[in-house]
């Protein structure tokens, strides 16, 4: 096992900067995932580390060697593609052996690697079927057979999940956690799932229009996002994000939220609206800062329903703050309300988070 | 049955014009030569006679048509690996990343686009034995004194045929291994690499396996059209000299239509049928053999 | 060697393959090409001349303005070979659209081996059809016209078109068939006001195949015409160098204005071809 150095790497495709000026550093063991929208170059930078693409820029090392001009084969990495990629025509079997073949490892090793693997990812009775003749989970296992008999020092995972139904895609999810666990293996996964990339992850990068915008561990993307992309992007629902325009009135700062003026109370909201720049910010509210509360509480805003979604143990309240709809979690679970029904919504100034509206930085 | 076929009724008269034209000039013509195969055709009279096998027995006594059994064969099997092995090489070479190389395939597509029988004629021209651009060419350089026979000698005769048949026909081989070539999932050669592959590696393990259908049935889609290749070789040698480049349906032409034996040639016609039938047989089982499997 | 020095060789060799390739493959079209604007001195001189010294068009004039117009000269041939083609190709599709469409939405008795018959037509050598082909022919009084070519032409040319047809018709959903009848139309009625204006590009692409396997024709050509007044130009091509003694620049500029045309049409349609010959071998 090893860790992972990315240098200031860079690919272009014409004009389009794909992946522009990435450093990383992942340690050694570590399970890092790399996510974002699709066409963020989450994929480009992981397929630069197998050195499926060559670089335009930058180096990338993998323990203490400089692997950046490195054919795929001499970097030892191991990697499993979205869609499996097993070869069709090779038994399940064959297709374990084969980076073992194309390595000149000797009979008696590779089959014991290849019983050890198949043992771990209990795939023992499949070994002599073709792919075809799997479901997608189990070519699923498989293909993390393939990678795990290598035994690489750094794991490469490409959407790995995406093609398996969502209740698969959850056991998956935990087995492939385990796994890393298990293999003490430096493991870099890209998804465009954040949930996945939560649930699995030691360190996350978020990833948009090829640059890194945050590299930290889960707690620290959902409680401290640095821009407004990574606060829309992490957590599920995404956080309310509000434009908003400071505003004085009898000397107070206040924010305007369409036609709503909103007087806050705390002075970390004034200490953090004193801290902007320009007088246009953005409100970021996570659905379980903004509280529900008794119609004529001071300094809570009216706003009506405008759907309501039960989803068993949460329910949803999806109403207007100012001209923004916002997903709100309904401290009653049984809430039913129709649309247009009047709620009071009070919001948590302990948990509300500031962005510049044009640089879209986090305001600390 | 004739409960679904009234359930259906009103689905033959889409049918009916095609099913008579292709009665009448496909299935009427088959049982006809099947049936004059049994006959002699004597050209000085009207009438046929009942020989029964006997056109059957001559043929398989004939020593020209047995040479010309044996032209067929080299012709097709030759005729097929030539340019079989020039167009996989053409469709490996523009499935390379490269900028330009569709422009390139549009190009190589010519030879196949243009007729048999233009073609025949340009090569005639350029195989002329005096002032053929090949033999003219190699004079200038040097190489040879006298002039090259391409289509008169007994042993250039087949190759030169082969050598027109590979330059019309490796396009076709090349468009289809290009196809079969682009329905190969990327991912597999990153796979590969990853896991250590060379390309050469590459190329036994994933390249040829994957296209292990196309390539069956291409060769045999080449070879079928090869043994039923008329044009070409009448045009270029008619057969000659000495029946050296006589392949079966070109007997049976000149044996009907300049011998006026057509109830030897229609025998002929019937075994040249066994066989094609026997070769459709098999290709069509490769073909859903493979369906199945995937 | 660096993986950018590994790639600019891999590229150099590709190139020069391809190059190599494309020269086989256009060297005999360009001598075809340069033979036909030499005089007929220039043809014989040695070493062979890529570029004529006297360029000259006389074969073209010839070609096209001939003395006095014979029933032997090129544009009696062209006339025939394009009304034939022309014609072959209205009869294959008009025969061929309802049954490839039936082919390919019906599930009536017998479809299977019907299809299967229609296919199995390209396995076997058309020659050896033209030995009943030409008894029938002459038993209607056929030989030597347009309709007995154009009817012969319909062995080989309604198979494939039919097979070219049912092709797109399997590409277009069966939703549409059923919306049409939900909205009133008769079944007939959904085919033709549906389905047959969808097809535009697949008649295209049939037709044109269609026009140019009848274009290319020359065995039936060949033994199903007489008169010189009936050939069409692969037939008289081989006339026109037995006239013309040793005229291979004649023979070379009418091979070329006879190939051009199709060489071209089939670059525009090759997309749709290819896409059809490609689809039954490549499916897995």
């Amino acid at each position: 096992m090893a860790e992972v150095s990315l240098k200031n790497i860079v690919k272009t495709y014409g004009d389009v900067r794909a992946v522009d000026d990435v450093s990383l550093h992942i340690h050694d063991k570590e399970f890092v995932t790399l996510v974002g929208p699709s066409g963020c170059g989450k994929t480009t930078t992981l397929h630069m580390i197998a050195g499926l693409i060559d670089l335009d820029g930058g180096h990338i090392f993998i323990g203490k060697r400089d692997v950046s001009e490195l054919d795929p084969k001499d970097r030892d990495i191991a990697m499993v593609f979205q869609n499996y990629a097993l070869y069709p025509h090779k038994s399940v079997r064959d297709n374990l052996l084969f980076p073992l073949r194309m390595r000149k490892i000797d009979k008696n090793t590779a089959d014991q690697r290849i019983n050890r693997a198949a043992k771990i990812l209990s795939i023992e009775q499949l070994l002599d079927r073709k792919p075809k003749q799997l479901s997608g989970g189990q070519q699923q296992r498989v293909a993390l057979g393939r990678a795990i008999v290598r035994d690489p020092a750094v794991f490469l995972m490409d959407e790995p999940l995406s093609n398996l139904d969502a209740k698969l895609r959850l056991q998956m999810r935990t087995e492939i956690k385990h796994l890393q666990q298990e293999l003490q293996a430096t493991m870099i996964y890209v998804t465009h799932d954040q949930i996945e990339a939560m649930t699995m992850s030691d360190r996350i990068a978020v990833m948009d229009k090829g640059k890194v915008q945050q590299f930290g561990t889960p707690d620290e993307l959902f409680n401290h996002p640095n821009n407004v992309f990574v606060a829309g992007f992490i957590g599920n629902p995404p956080m309310n994000l509000i434009p908003a325009q400071i505003v004085s009135e009898g000397g107070d700062k206040k924010l305007r939220m369409g036609q709503i003026t909103f007087a806050p109370q705390s002075a970390r909201v004034h200490d953090l609206i004193n801290k902007a720049v320009g007088d246009k910010v953005v409100v970021g509210l996570r659905n379980t800062a903004i509280h529900m509360v008794a119609a004529g509480t001071p300094s809570a805003i009216n706003t009506q329903v405008y759907t309501v979604e039960p989803t068993g143990d949460v329910t949803y309240v999806q109403a207007n703050i100012g001209d923004k709809m916002c997903t709100i979690s309904s401290p009653d679970v049984a809430y039913r309300g129709r649309l247009g029904d009047p709620i009071t919504l009070k919001l948590d100034e302990n948990r509300l988070y500031l962005f510049d509206e044009l640089t879209g930085k986090a305001i600390v | 049955m004739l409960k679904n076929i009234w359930k259906h009724r009103w689905d033959y008269p889409y049918l009916l014009p095609a099913l008579g034209v292709m009665g009448l000039l496909i299935v009427y013509p088959f049982f006809y030569t099947i049936f004059l195969s049994f006959y002699d055709t004597p050209s000085s009279r009207p009438e046929i006679f009942f020989v029964g096998l006997d056109n059957y027995r001559e043929l398989l006594r004939d020593e020209t048509f047995l040479l010309v059994v044996k032209n067929t064969l080299i012709w097709s099997v030759f005729g097929t690996l030539c340019p079989f092995l020039v167009g996989f090489l053409a469709a490996l070479l523009v499935n390379q990343k490269l900028p330009g190389l569709n422009f390139a395939r549009g190009l190589m597509i010519v030879p196949y686009a243009m007729g048999f029988v233009p073609a025949s004629h340009a090569w005639r021209w350029i195989f002329h034995g005096d002032f053929g651009v090949i033999t003219g060419t190699l004079q200038y350089l040097g190489l040879i004194k006298d002039p090259i026979p391409f289509l008169q000698s007994p042993a250039l005769i087949m190759p030169s045929l082969i050598l027109v048949n590979t330059w019309k026909s490796f396009p076709f081989v090349m468009i289809m291994v290009y196809a079969g070539l682009q329905t190969i999932p990327e991912s597999l050669y990153k796979a590969a690499r990853v896991d250590g592959a060379s390309a050469w590696s590459q190329f036994w393990e994933i390249t040829v396996p994957q296209l292990s259908n196309v390539l069956m049935v291409t060769s045999m889609l080449m070879f079928i059209s090869n043994m039923n290749q008329f044009t070409l070789i009448e045009i270029m040698t008619g057969g000659g000299p000495a029946y050296l480049s006589e392949i079966i349906v070109t007997w049976i032409y000149h044996s009907s239509f300049q011998t006026l034996r057509f109830g030897l040639a229609s025998a002929a016609s019937v075994l040249l049928f066994l066989v094609l039938i026997v070769f459709s047989i098999f290709y069509v089982r490769t073909l859903t053999r493979s369906a199945v499997q995937g | 060697m660096t993986r950018k020095q590994r790639k600019a060789l891999h590229a150099i060799v590709v190139y020069s393959l391809i190059a190599l390739l494309c020269l086989f493959a256009f060297l005999p079209m360009l001598w075809m090409a340069s033979t036909s604007f030499k005089t007929s001195s220039e043809q014989f001189v040695s070493p062979p001349r890529w570029i004529p010294h006297n360029p000259t068009f006389e074969h073209y004039t010839k070609i096209f303005f001939p003395t006095r117009l014979s029933s032997g000269s090129f544009q009696i041939y062209f006339f025939n070979s394009l009304f034939i083609s022309f014609m072959t190709t209205i009869l294959a599709l008009i025969v061929a659209l309802p049954a490839s469409y039936a082919f390919s939405r019906f599930s009536f008795p017998g479809k299977d081996s019907a299809y299967f018959a229609v296919l199995a037509r390209n396995m076997f050598p058309l020659i050896v059809f033209l030995i009943p082909l030409f008894s029938m022919m002459r038993i209607l009084g056929w030989i030597n016209t347009y309709t007995g070519l154009i009817v012969a032409y319909m062995t080989f040319t309604l198979p494939l078109a039919i097979w070219l047809l049912k092709g797109f018709f399997d590409g277009i959903p069966t939703e549409l068939e059923k919306a049409g009848r939900i909205d009133g139309c008769s079944r007939f009625g959904a085919f033709m006001r549906l389905i047959v204006p969808l097809t535009a590009s697949g008649m295209t692409a049939a037709g044109v195949n269609t026009f140019i396997q009848a274009w290319n024709e020359y065995g039936f050509a060949r033994q199903l015409t007489e008169s010189a007044s009936m050939r069409t130009i692969p037939v008289g091509l081989a006339y026109f160098f037995t006239e013309n003694t040793s005229d291979w620049g004649g023979l070379m500029a009418s091979a070329f204005l006879f190939s051009v045309p199709v060489v071209i049409l089939f670059m525009v349609i090759q997309r749709f071809f290819i896409a059809a010959l490609t689809q039954g071998a490549v499916k897995q």
